[in-house]
Formats: structure tokens, sequence, C-alpha cells
């Protein structure tokens, strides 16, 4: 029990104190916002297709080259969740792409049609009872220079054969609704930019999807959204005039029981975009 | 008179004697009228403690009479005249005293005579080290040292951690309350005992205090290794606290207020046979945080606090039985909310945490005659430890624990004493969890958003016995062996282990003693390593192999110096596994060796004081093709100085001061990090060489300042205590930007002011 106490008292002690840092809502730089994988469970033989959203420092989205790379999810979990501790794999360097499914130099989506059973167990080993929990690992190169350093993320996904009715789902973002103060709608110029005289939005995310565990990550090129935040409705008031990039991305949460007694966070995922200027 | 016949007098006397037997007046009756005598009783005491004071001498310089007191301190003048008097007291150890006493016709007047000791001690004598004179060391401090030591706020059980052996975890340790860190291996690897019986948790939250109340210790046995088959299931030290008994002499207590607890001790005897003891203790911190911890940054649903108790009743029918009765608990409680940006959106920034645990104990020491002794003692145990922390992760087990224990040994003439024991304990726990795997020592990390999630619920009954037997042969002069050997068994696991061990000490010379030991040590894995559904019920114990040599030299007038070496090979360490359908196997090896060094001056008259050195290297392997590496809490050089001097007349003024120097412990570094996009958060990545970076060396200073205050029947004792008087910052860890490119340390301030009021009536 003192490992646990330590575990959590440690983690929540550091967590109170004033962060010194830029919020990680904040776009400063290039990274990753969200990986998608459509659909989020499929079975063998179909075609799943997995998108990135990383974005520049400027806010505009970064559209490659990307490495990416299907695994299995338990391989990169050394100790519990990192990568191998030496970090080569960063860059793929080590992937042998006859040992796992592999797209180089490619673009930002990735599309990849599930193996059969045999191939899946040669490859990954014996589905659980749930089926196989797998990740894809994307690469996007700083600059977009492939001999640059490389930011990665991953993405679970699942593949099983379970009824399609009991199978995992992305949520669906169907638009993101911007207000005035007043509450008057706020409808996009020719060039799809939200326009404003005032110093503030209200933005409020539709969802197309009915769930209690929806949440909404926003992203902005300034400092405005609480990390903490995660409710569908924001104001979004950046202090100044200005062309203002926001990203919204919605997750739907859910647990995989890989086995009896362990289970795996996974999300179902969509994203939006709005171009502001505040004028 | 020389001149007088016997004869004589014994014929004047009788014709006295029938004079007032018929009512003849004498002649000096005649004359004038004397009133009856009257007399003086009384006793002489300690000022303040009313401890008796023997062999005082007591004057009536006008009538130039004296008494001297008898071991309860009383004296008797009959015959004295009415009149007022000035009673003298005098008595080595004691300031001169005198006070008037009037005496009327016929009365006796009865007097108390509190005089001030030159020297106040306590009533024990606290053993620090190894208790039993056989085994390899033995360090004895007085109460009065223990209770002074700066640093340590009068807990006797801190002071071990200025020992040889034990690591300084600096602010880190005190905060997190991690444990002692002995030669070299984890708190959960040594042994807490009361009494003989496993205590669930050493020190309160914070390690700032321990559970069991020093008041009610009689003494603390600290074993860095080398100890005997008496003790087993442990890799590490063994820190023994056995409580005393209640005072029988008369009612007494002690009221203690200090800066962040309070308690209060009461005690005495019930008739000749039964004599009790009871104390509770609360803390306040809870009243003091909300001052230093700002609103803004953390908001406490249950602001931090703890309670603990104890209470004893012995009985003793006759010399040769003691029954000890202790029964004690703690509870501990805190619940935290973090108003903060987190990166992390699964820790969250929430805390809750109880852990509670009451046991009773039964102790009967009976000795028939010189040769044998016999002790068997009984044991309950509850414990509820709760961890609630981010969103939805939690923790909770209860556990109720039977242990029995019998202890006997026997004289077989005089060179040989034979002691043996058996051991049986029955454990039932029923866990609930829902949380990530907690870091095992030697991994540098778990994210609680990306890593795994264990939920389960279970009940488990383990059974396990042990039996020990060892030789103590005084083999001449020189030499003293004690071999041994001790099996342990348990059921979960349905394992035997046998540990066989060899303590020897060998005496040049009448103040020089060579000590030397070897042994095996083997340790059940822990119950969330081994119990199925979260473990690997398949493990094997974990086993030590250990070899040590010391030089102990008693230089006279208090001075002393012990010197030991050791090493020791660990093997089937519990070790997680990387791929494999079981989280942990027992791939793990290590090693620890170290030198240790103490110098002393024990309280003779003002000084006393030590400096404590060690010097350790320990090191893990975690599967066989795993690169070495330094232990989480490898620290290669450790040195205590403490000096306390007392000054005034009656000693009543003492200044202390400790000064600590420790190595940095080492660390893992960061060297990237992955982003999930499942949780929208980052997992870092460390770098390859598991604590290959070394945090900066840390030291200390701290200074304790104590008066005393003596009224007749009590004492008041206050005190000041500085912790880290230079404000030397320390980070209990790092706190990171959302992707690990950036970091910057925190440091908690470990400057700590203490003050506190004593009472010891």
């Amino acid at each position: 029990v003192k490992r646990v106490v330590l575990a959590g008292l440690v983690a929540v002690a550091l967590a109170a104190c004033e962060t010194p840092f830029e919020p990680s809502t904040t776009i400063q730089k290039q990274r990753f916002l969200a990986v998608i994988a459509e659909p989020l469970e499929a079975a063998p033989g179909e075609l799943i297709t997995f998108s990135a959203v990383m974005t520049n420092g400027d806010g505009s989205l970064y559209t490659g080259p990307f490495v990416w790379a299907v695994l299995d999810a338990a391989a990169f979990q050394t100790g519990g969740d990192s990568l191998d501790p030496d970090g080569e794999l960063l860059g793929f360097t080590d992937i042998d792409p006859e040992d796992y499914y592999f797209q180089d130099e490619g673009g930002a989506d990735f599309a990849w049609l599930v193996p059969d059973k045999d191939t899946l167990e040669s490859d990954f080993g014996p589905p659980g009872e749930n089926g196989l929990l797998l990740a894809v690992y994307v690469s996007g190169y700083l600059g977009g220079d492939p001999d640059a350093a490389a930011r990665t993320a991953y993405k679970l996904f699942v593949v099983s054969e379970r009824a399609p009715e009991d199978r995992l789902t992305n949520p669906v973002l169907d638009r993101i609704n911007v207000n005035d103060t007043d509450g008057h709608a706020i409808e996009p110029n020719d060039a799809g930019v939200y326009v404003t005289g005032e110093n503030e939005m209200r933005l409020r995310a539709a969802s197309g999807t009915e769930s209690g565990d929806l949440t909404y990550h926003w992203f902005a090129t300034t400092t405005e959204f609480h990390p903490e935040d995660l409710s569908a409705k924001q104001t979004f008031a950046p202090g100044g005039n200005g062309n203002y990039a926001v990203y919204c991305i919605q997750r739907q949460s859910f647990f995989y029981y890989q086995a009896a007694g362990l289970k795996t966070r996974i999300m179902g995922t969509d994203w939006a975009r709005l171009d502001t200027r505040f004028e | 008179m020389n001149n007088v016949p016997p004869s004589a007098i014994v014929v004047s006397l009788l014709v006295v004697l029938c004079l007032v037997a018929i009512g003849v007046p004498t002649a000096s009756a005649q004359d004038a009228p004397a009133p009856a005598a009257g007399g003086i009783e009384g006793a002489v005491l300690t000022k303040g403690t009313r401890e008796p004071v023997p062999l005082a001498l007591v004057k009536i310089e006008t009538l130039a009479r004296e008494a001297t007191t008898d071991d309860e301190g009383r004296f008797r003048f009959a015959d004295v005249p009415p009149g007022e008097y000035t009673l003298h007291v005098t008595e080595e150890a004691s300031d001169p005293y005198k006070r008037q006493v009037v005496v009327e016709a016929g009365k006796t007047a009865r007097v108390t005579c509190y005089v001030a000791r030159l020297s106040y001690t306590m009533d024990e004598v606290l053993v620090i080290g190894e208790k039993e004179t056989q085994d390899t060391t033995r360090q004895e401090i007085s109460k009065e040292e223990l209770a002074v030591v700066p640093g340590a706020g009068g807990d006797v059980i801190r002071v071990v951690e200025n020992l040889p052996g034990v690591t300084k975890l600096g602010p880190r340790g005190d905060f997190t309350g991690e444990g002692l860190v002995i030669r070299g291996v984890s708190p959960e690897d040594s042994l807490y005992l009361l009494n003989d019986f496993r205590i669930p948790q050493l020190f309160h939250f914070g390690s700032a205090i321990s559970v069991i109340n020093s008041e009610l210790i009689s003494d603390v046995a600290y074993y860095p290794g080398g100890y005997s088959v008496k003790y087993g299931n442990a890799l590490g030290g063994i820190i023994e606290v056995n409580s005393r008994g209640p005072r029988t002499d008369r009612f007494g207590g002690v009221a203690d207020l200090g800066s962040y607890s309070a308690y209060l001790l009461l005690e005495g005897p019930i008739g000749k046979q039964f004599a009790w003891a009871a104390t509770v203790r609360r803390s306040f911190i809870d009243l003091i945080l909300p001052y230093v911890v700002p609103e803004d940054q953390a908001q406490f649903t249950l602001l931090p606090r703890f309670y603990d108790y104890a209470a004893i009743m012995e009985v003793k029918p006759d010399p040769k039985n003691r029954v000890q009765f202790m029964f004690m608990g703690s509870d501990d409680r805190m619940g935290l909310i973090a108003e903060l940006d987190s990166d992390e959106p699964f820790a969250g920034n929430s805390f809750d945490m109880s852990l509670l645990f009451h046991e009773g104990n039964v102790r009967w020491e009976t000795a028939p005659d010189d040769r044998i002794a016999n002790t068997f003692a009984a044991n309950v145990l509850y414990s509820d430890n709760k961890v609630e922390f981010g969103r939805d992760q939690y923790y909770r087990d209860i556990d109720f624990e039977v242990e029995m224990r019998d202890d006997f040994s026997m004289r077989l003439g005089p060179i040989n004493e034979l002691r043996c024991g058996a051991v049986g304990t029955y454990d039932r726990s029923n866990v609930i969890l829902n949380i990530v795997r907690p870091p095992k020592e030697g991994h540098p990390g778990t994210s609680l958003s990306n890593s795994d999630l264990i939920e389960n619920e279970f009940k488990n009954d383990l059974y396990a016995a042990a039996l020990y037997l060892d030789d103590v042969i005084r083999a001449g002069r020189y030499v003293q062996l004690i071999p041994g050997a001790r099996v342990d068994y348990l059921s979960y696991l349905n394992e035997w282990t046998a540990d066989p061990r060899l303590l020897m000490k060998f005496f040049p010379a009448e103040k020089a003693t060579i000590k030397a030991a070897v042994g095996v040590y083997h340790q059940w894995p822990g119950g969330d390593e081994m119990i199925e559904g979260i473990g690997n019920p398949d493990l094997d114990a974990e086993v030590a192999y250990e070899g040590i040599l010391g030089f102990e030299y008693d230089f006279g007038f208090g001075y002393s110096l012990d010197v030991q070496g050791y090493y020791k090979y660990l093997d089937e360490l519990v070790s997680p596994t990387v791929d494999d359908p079981v989280p942990y196997q027992n791939t793990g090896v290590g090693y620890v060796y170290g030198a240790e060094l103490l110098v002393r001056k024990k309280l003779t008259d003002r000084l006393f004081g030590w400096l404590s050195y060690s010097y350790a290297v320990s090191r893990r392997q975690d599967t066989p093709d795993a690169e070495w590496r330094y232990f989480d809490k490898d620290q290669e050089h450790n040195l205590n100085i403490i000096a306390s001097y007392a000054f005034g007349k009656f000693k009543q003024w003492r200044l202390g001061g400790r000064w600590q120097f420790s190595t940095g412990l080492p660390y893992t570094d960061i060297v990237g990090s992955v982003y999930s996009a499942d949780t929208d958060s980052y997992s870092p990545i460390y770098a390859k060489t598991i604590n290959g970076r070394r945090e900066p060396p840390y030291h200390q200073l701290d200074l304790r300042l104590d008066k005393l205050w003596f009224f007749n029947r009590w004492v008041l004792d206050t005190y000041l205590d500085v912790q880290n008087i230079y404000w030397t910052q320390y980070p209990i860890g790092y706190i990171y930007n959302y992707d690990y490119s950036e970091r910057k340390p925190v440091s908690y301030p470990s400057f700590m002011v203490s003050a506190g009021f004593q009472a010891r009536f």
C-alpha cells in the first residue's frame, strides 16, 4: 500500500505546484493534437483509415511527411507506458517493415487492411476474449524534414470479431457553433473565417453522439483555454486583434478489457478546426 | 561517665522509672513543667520528578541533630521540643536545601523537602543498537540524550535515522514518509516490530512522528544486519520497539504540546500487582496548513491529521512472572484537491488517504529459575488502508492478522545458552482496487493516464510459520559463537526457506571486541507481487547472503568507537517483466557493500554527541540481460554529526546541533516523450541507463534549545527546534511541461521551526 500512497501523493503534490509553463492548450510548436482510427474497432479483412492531426507552430496543419506503423500495443508499454527506453524508436529507425505494418514518408492518412486471423495471430499473438489491442504509431518530422527530429504519437484500436453493435466506435462532432456575446450566430465568411468586432466569441461544440462520456479538448494559438475545462462550451477571448486558429478534439472514453482485471483506456475521437479573426 | 560504674547507672534509671510510674514528679518537672516534645517526619524528594532521594543528610542545626534518609527518602526526628527550626538537607548530587518547620507540643510536623538535583535525568535508559548483548552491535543511548537530539522532535525512533547504515532521504523522504532505508535496501525490506510483532507503519503521514508514543517505549533495538535467527522475513534491517511497564510507585503523567501535535499520558499502580498507562495523541497540522499552503494552489477536502493511542496494563503476580497487555492504534487521514492546470488528465488533482490500524497483544514472561526463561505472546492486528486519487483510481486493503509466538531460552551450563522459538501467523486480506500498477524500485515512473488499470477484488488467506534455534556458546574468555538456523513456511506459495546464520565475537582485550557474522536471510514477496490476479503466485522468496566484520573499542570516559564493514548479495529479487503473461518474476539480483563508523561521546556530565559515517554502494540487475544500475536510494556517503551541551547550575539549559551531509540520490533522466492520442497526454521516455543521473549532495543543519523549569511536583520542559537552519533547497521532484521538454525542480520548504511545552508530573 505504501507504493500506492507514494505514487498518488507525489503525483498530486507535484500537480499542486503552480505550473510555470505555458498550458498544453496553447499551440506554439509543431505537435500532434489527435490521431483517429476509423473505425475504432474493426474485424479481420476490413479497412481501417488512420489520420493524424498535427499542427505547425503557427496553428496551420502539418501535412507531412509522416511515418506510420501498426504494432502490438504492449510492445511499447515496457514497464507501463513508454517506448523502448533507448528512445531509438522515436524515428522508427529500428522497425523492420517485414515485421510490422509500415508506411514510410506518407501523408496524414494511412489506410490499413486488417489481415486475416491467422496472419494476425502470427504477427501479434493469440487474441484475447475481446480481440486484439493494437496501436498505430505515427511520427511527423520537424519542419517536414525527414532528417530532422521527429514527434511521435500513438493511438490504440481494436481488431475483433465482435458483433458490429458491440464494437467501439468514434463519436461524431457535427459542428462548432459560434456566437457573439449577445447570442447571435457568427457565420464564416467566404474564406471560412469567423470574424468578430467584439473581443470574444462563444463557442459550442455540437456532437452527433449521445453519451455522457464525451470530453472536448480545445487548443488555440493563444493562451486561452484551461486544460482541465473539457466542456463543450467555451468563451474564446484571445485579448487582442488578429487571426487565431482554434481546434476542438472530441473524445469518447471507453475501457477495453484485455483480460479479467486488466483494462485499458481507449478513446473514440473526432475533431474540428475554426479560423477566427478579431478586428 | 567512665568513672561511674554501670550498676549505678542501672539503679538510677530504675529509680526514675519508678518515680514516673507512681506519679512522683521529677526534680526538673517540679522546677518548670516543660511542654511535651513533638517530632518531625518527612521525605526528601527530587524537585520536579518527586523521586525519593536516599542517603540525604537532614540536619536541625540548632539542636545539633541529624538524620539520614532511607531508600524511600524518608527521615524522622523524635523528641523535638516545640519551636521553629530550620531543616538543612544536603546530598551529593543535589543543591543544598533548607526550610522552616514549626513543631508544636505533642505533635509531629510532616514535611516534604523538594531538593533540586544538579543533573536532571529521566527514568529509563533506552537501547539503540542491538539489544541482546550476545549479538553483533550494541549502542546504548540514554533517554535524556534521545529526547534532545536536534531534528528528531523528541521522537526516539527518529533518532535511528542518525545512526550508521540509514540512508538520509532529505526533504523527499520527510515529505513522503517512505520509512527507513537500511543498508541499501527498500523500506519494505526491513521489519518494524513492536513487542516482537509487526506494525504496519512506523511513521505518521509526513514521517515527522512515529506511530508509537516515545513515552511508552522502553527500548529501541536497531539491527542493520547480522541479527540472530529470532528475526526473519527481512532482507534489510530490523527496528524493534519494546513497550515499557507502567510506573508502579505513584500516579503520574505527561502533557505535551508541540507545534504539530499534542498528547497526554497518564499512568499509575492499582494495588501492588497491577499498573496501567494510557496515552492519546492528536496532530493539529490541519489547523496550521491553511496558513502555509495558499488556497489557490491546493484545497484540502480533509486537512491532514492523525491520531494515535496506546494503553498498557501490567500484572506481576510474583517476581518470576510478568504479564503485559498492550493496545495501540493509529489513524491518518488526508484529502486534497489541487485546482490547477494538469497535463495528466487521468492523474486528476485529487488525493484521499486513510491509514488505520488497531493492534492488541499479550505477553507473558516467566523465568522459573536463573537458567530458564520463556516468553509467550499473541497479537491481533486489524488494518484498513484506503487511497483514492485521480478521477477513478482507488485501493482499499482491509487486513486481519493473528500471530502467536513463543521464545524459550535455557542455560545448559557455564558455556551454553540454548534459545529457540516458534511463530505462527494467520492473515486474511480483503482487497479492492482500480489502479495503475505502482512503480517498483528501479522503475522511474508510471503514467497515471496512459498505463493499464488493474481492477480487481479478492480475499486471501495466508498462513505462515517459523521455527528457530540457536546456541550462545561462550568458548573461553576470548570467543563467543552463536550458530543458529531458522526455517519459514508460507502456505500461499507452499514454500519453505532455511536461514543458517553464525554470529561471532572475539574479545582480544578488555575494552575491545571484534565482531563477525555470516548468514542467509529470506523474505517473502509482497502481497501485490504474489497474489493471483495482480501478481504471480509462482514466485519464490527473495534471499540475501550477508557477511559482516567489525571492531568495537571503549576508550573510557564515555568515548567509544564502532567500525563495521559488510557485503550483501541479493538473489531471486522480484522484478517486473516485459512481454510476459505474469507481471513479476524472480529475475533480479543485486549487491550492497559498505563501511560504517560510529564515534560516540556518551552523556557523562554535560556533553554528549556522536559522529556517524556510512559508505555504501547498492546496485541491482533486474534481468540477466539488463544493465547493472544503482538502487533507487543508493547513497555513497552519509555523515551525521550530533553534539549537545548542557549548561546552567542545574543543567537546565541544553543547546544541541546536528549537521548532515549525504550524496544525492540517483534518478533517471527523461530524454523525450510520446503523445498518447487517446488521453491527450504525453508519456515520458526515460534514458536507457536507469538511475544514471544523481541529485546534488544534500546537507542540513538543525539546532535545538531546551530549558527545564523545576517545580516541586512537576517539571516543565520548553524547547525550540529549528530544522535546516540555513535553508538548503532540495527538490522533492520535478515538474515538467506537458511534453516533458522543460522541467523545473519543486522544493518544499524543509526549513521548519517547532516549539513545544512538556509538563511531566
